[in-house]
């Protein structure tokens, strides 16, 4: 990320910190809006760094959203933490990070695209169905009900989803700049180089994913906090997976700002939608999609591809992709 | 002089940012056989892409019958009448060598006449008459080529462009090959060969050029290259050990 | 004892032949797309409700609507592809993939607002009729689903082997670039491969219709199911889908009758995923030509 870019994002952080003191949290949107973006640019940003960076389309990433907030769920209930316990983020991240090397090291080792990408479909309708079927312990369809009694105003859950995205995009920058980076750059391009060049390929990629799933479990956390009843088909829905996933292609993904912006622009547009047209929101949401990436596959920073060469590790995935498209 | 049935003029492509063909220009006259040669990677296969639409040249001009083709789509090539056969072959190794023949005569230009071809065809190459039942993907490496040969030539094209004929084949098929190319010199058939094969290529060829890290460096008849004691010393060396003799 | 586990294993079949015809629906877009079409599902109940409304209005038995239902899907096939996937085929596998996700939200949400949530079913005179053969009961309706899967499948695969488009279908599915060479066009086999997914989605709708109960929303798990199928039985065969989708339907039936309730549906998406880790091209099929 290049020296402005760095400066506008510290100028955005800085910017997003004082909203909630110019616009009264209780009267204004403003600060929902926010919130909302920065759990879905966590999400989003947390896929870039397996697909984006790594070249492992997962479509998954909802198992580990679900699993993180349902950790903070089963324990609060049993006030094992307490309301807004940093254990209970850092334990829905671990959890979620212990789910992905636990399914990623044989996914990863055995699946290679378009299989991965089925792989974790599947895993993320297997956590669905799992939660569901253990009945008491995690309130089985209905989901758990958590004290709302704790909740006073949207303050702290705003500055930890604005902290969490911070992470996300800092973890990103990190990793990306650094040669764990090189190394997962490497296996997109061309994993049996990588392998010959003595790149540990199946290491690399069960950190990445479980990396991204630990800032996934982590969001689904922060979520659970605000919402107050974590249920399946709430947390385990394919839409938190599918979102980022839009998200990030319609920003550019494999680029740091890619998911920043495709994550403000996409919430804006959602949230939009459910205020001005309530009933039929997915319908327009649906729609938007659709409009999106016929017009945009290759992200609004695939507009300028020029730039993205020089973004260091940047690649549009539609670029990638597109090897199959021409038959190859 | 009548109008050459293809011609290249400063073609310039690339795959992105790498450039791979500079400044190449050629022309293939009606009825003869025109070969392009060089080492791995020189450039050869590019030139065939770029010819059959897969590519688009970033500037000079390409022309077929008098009229632009650069940057033509890969099935309006084939419905203009030129037929590739690419390096590997490009059977449908699942289909049977009938349906592959079948599937050669898909163009517009060729479907009505398919039965016709079919025919022909069979009795051009009698060992497709005799494996037509059988799946592409399980002939002989020989019979193959002439599978793919015959595949195209069911697209009635006026143009035959044949990538790497010989790769992988032992010597014994490969001369099989070339007889084959013969025979359709002798049909009337305008062909374009790449081949690394350069003994074999010259030999057949009415024409000639040679392509050396993507530029043209040479061009004149077959007899004249094969003399030429340059060539000699920088490819026959390599590609001689696999000849035959005459 | 036998008897009630031939029972299960009849069951596991006729309701394994609904996974299959979807999964062969799946199995024709993803040869020449390459992408795996999440829609199908929700195409399928789209097909439901067509047939169950025309029932509830017109009065037309489902299986006489399947002359409607079919022929409407094929061209909404074409129409799908012209207008939605067409512009981005170029664009690469992952943006087609995003607009099928999100005509499934599209629809289905369009669905739940026009149509509510509420479970459909029809229900003819003969819905409860069953036949006993050899002591084993059979459903009327779900045997009628068994006959139509498997007259859609071998429609197909007259198609595939029979007709110089299927076997432009076929080459094109096995290698894109050397289609081209012949004078396949893309767009056309794409177009085609769509329209008859859709065609048989139609077909699977009906069957739907009148064999479960059914919401806008049930899709996307059905979705899943096909893909399931496809994975089993491998991808890029038809008869592979549909003895996938048996085979699906067996096991599934069997751990119902093992396990308690939901389980069952669990112990699918271990075999989903013990399957694409272990015999990712499938269990029925036989060359790899998958390229990824």
């Amino acid at each position: 990320m290049s020296r402005k870019s760095l400066l506008l994002l510290i100028v955005i952080i800085a910017a997003c910190c004082a909203v909630p003191f110019v616009f009264d949290p209780e009267k204004s949107y403003v600060v929902y809006f926010l919130f909302m973006a920065s759990i879905y640019v966590t999400l989003a940003q947390s896929w870039n760094l397996v697909a984006g960076y790594t070249g492992q389309v997962s479509l998954g990433h909802h198992a580990f959203f679900g699993l993180g907030a349902y950790v903070v769920a089963i324990m609060w209930s049993r006030h094992l933490i307490g309301y807004l316990d940093p254990i209970g983020f850092i334990l829905a991240g671990v959890a979620a990070s212990m789910l992905a090397v636990l399914v990623g090291i044989p996914l990863l080792s055995k699946l290679k695209g378009d299989y991965f990408a089925l792989g974790t479909l599947g895993l993320g309708e297997i956590m669905r169905l799992i939660t569901i079927q253990l009945g008491a312990f995690t309130g089985g369809p209905m989901g758990i009900l958590l004290p709302s009694s704790s909740f006073g105003t949207i303050l702290p859950h705003y500055f930890i989803a604005l902290f969490l995205a911070v992470l996300a995009i800092a973890v990103t920058f990190y990793m990306a700049r650094s040669h764990i980076g090189l190394a997962l750059v490497s296996i997109r391009e061309d994993e049996a180089a990588a392998e010959a060049s003595g790149i540990n390929v199946l290491k690399f990629k069960v950190l990445s994913f479980a990396v991204a799933a630990f800032l996934a479990g982590m969001s689904g956390s922060v979520l659970a906090y605000y919402i107050f009843t974590v249920e399946p088909q709430g947390f385990y829905g394919l839409n938190w997976t599918l979102y980022p996933v839009l998200m990030c292609v319609l920003g550019g993904a494999g680029t740091m700002t890619g998911p920043i912006i495709g994550g403000l622009l996409l919430t804006a547009v959602f949230e939009i939608a459910r205020y001005f047209l309530p009933e039929i929101h997915p319908i327009f949401s649906g729609l938007f999609i659709i409009l999106a990436i016929m017009f945009l596959p290759t992200g609004i920073m695939g507009l300028r591809p020029r730039t993205m060469q020089r973004e260091k590790g940047g690649v549009s995935i539609g670029r990638l992709l597109t090897k199959r498209a021409k038959g190859e | 002089m009548a109008n050459p049935l293809l011609s290249a003029a400063n073609i310039n492509v690339g795959y992105g940012d790498a450039q791979v063909l500079w400044d190449v220009s050629f022309r293939v006259e009606e009825g003869e056989v025109f070969s392009i040669i060089g080492s791995n990677g020189a450039g050869k296969s590019t030139i065939l892409k770029t010819l059959s639409g897969f590519l688009r040249p970033s500037s000079g001009t390409l022309e077929f019958l008098g009229s632009r083709i650069d940057g033509m789509s890969p099935v309006a090539m084939v419905n203009l009448g030129v037929s590739l056969v690419p390096e590997g072959r490009g059977l449908f190794s699942t289909l049977t060598v009938r349906e592959n023949l079948e599937l050669g005569a898909f163009s517009k230009r060729s479907r009505a006449l398919k039965g016709e071809s079919l025919a022909a065809m069979m009795s051009l190459f009698p060992i497709l008459t005799k494996r037509q039942g059988q799946l592409a993907g399980k002939m002989s490496g020989g019979e193959q080529q002439m599978l793919a040969i015959a595949r195209a030539l069911m697209a009635k094209p006026k143009l035959l462009m044949l990538d790497e004929p010989s790769l992988g084949l032992a010597p014994i098929v490969v001369r099989t090959v070339f007889e084959t190319i013969a025979t359709l010199k002798a049909k009337g058939v305008t062909i374009l060969l790449v081949e690394q094969n350069i003994h074999q290529a010259l030999r057949i060829a009415d024409r000639a050029c040679v392509i050396k890290t993507g530029h043209v460096t040479m061009t004149g008849t077959g007899k004249e290259l094969l003399a030429d004691p340059d060539i000699h010393r920088a490819y026959m060396g390599l590609s001689g050990m696999r000849d035959d003799h005459a | 004892m036998l008897k009630i586990l031939t029972q299960v294993l009849v069951n596991g079949i006729l309701s394994g032949t609904m996974y299959g015809i979807a999964a062969i629906g799946l199995s024709l877009i993803f040869g020449t797309m390459r992408i795996v079409f999440i829609a199908q599902g929700t195409m399928i109940i789209l097909a439901a409700y067509g047939s169950y409304w025309l029932f509830i209005f017109l009065g037309i038995d489902p299986y006489l609507s399947i002359v409607l239902v079919v022929p409407a899907s094929l061209i909404l096939g074409i129409g799908f592809y012209q207008g939605l996937f067409r512009k981005v085929a170029r664009a690469g596998q992952f943006p087609t993939l995003l607009i099928a996700f999100g005509l499934m939200a599209l629809l289905e949400n369009l669905m739940f607002v026009m149509f509510t949530g509420n479970a459909r079913a029809v229900q003819t005179s003969y819905a409860s009729y069953a036949l006993t053969v050899l002591g084993i009961k059979v459903s009327f309706v779900r045997l009628m689903a068994f006959i139509m899967a498997l007259a859609g499948t071998g429609g197909v695969t007259f198609f595939l082997k029979k007709t110089m488009l299927g076997k432009a279908v076929r080459a094109a599915s096995e290698n894109l670039e050397y289609a081209m060479m012949v004078g396949i066009t893309p767009h056309a086999v794409n177009t085609i491969t769509f329209a008859l997914g859709m065609g048989l989605a139609g077909l699977a709708g009906v069957a739907t219709a009148t064999t479960y109960g059914f919401d806008p929303f049930s899709g996307f798990v059905f979705s899943l199911k096909a893909m399931i199928a496809l994975a089993i039985g491998g991808m890029g065969s038809v008869a592979g889908g549909l003895l996938g989708g048996i085979l699906l339907g067996v096991v599934e039936n069997y751990a119902a009758f093992v396990l308690t309730g939901g389980w069952a549906d669990v112990v699918s998406y271990a075999v989903f995923l013990l399957v694409l880790m272990f015999k990712p091209e499938g269990l029925f099929s036989r060359d790899v030509s998958a390229k990824l």
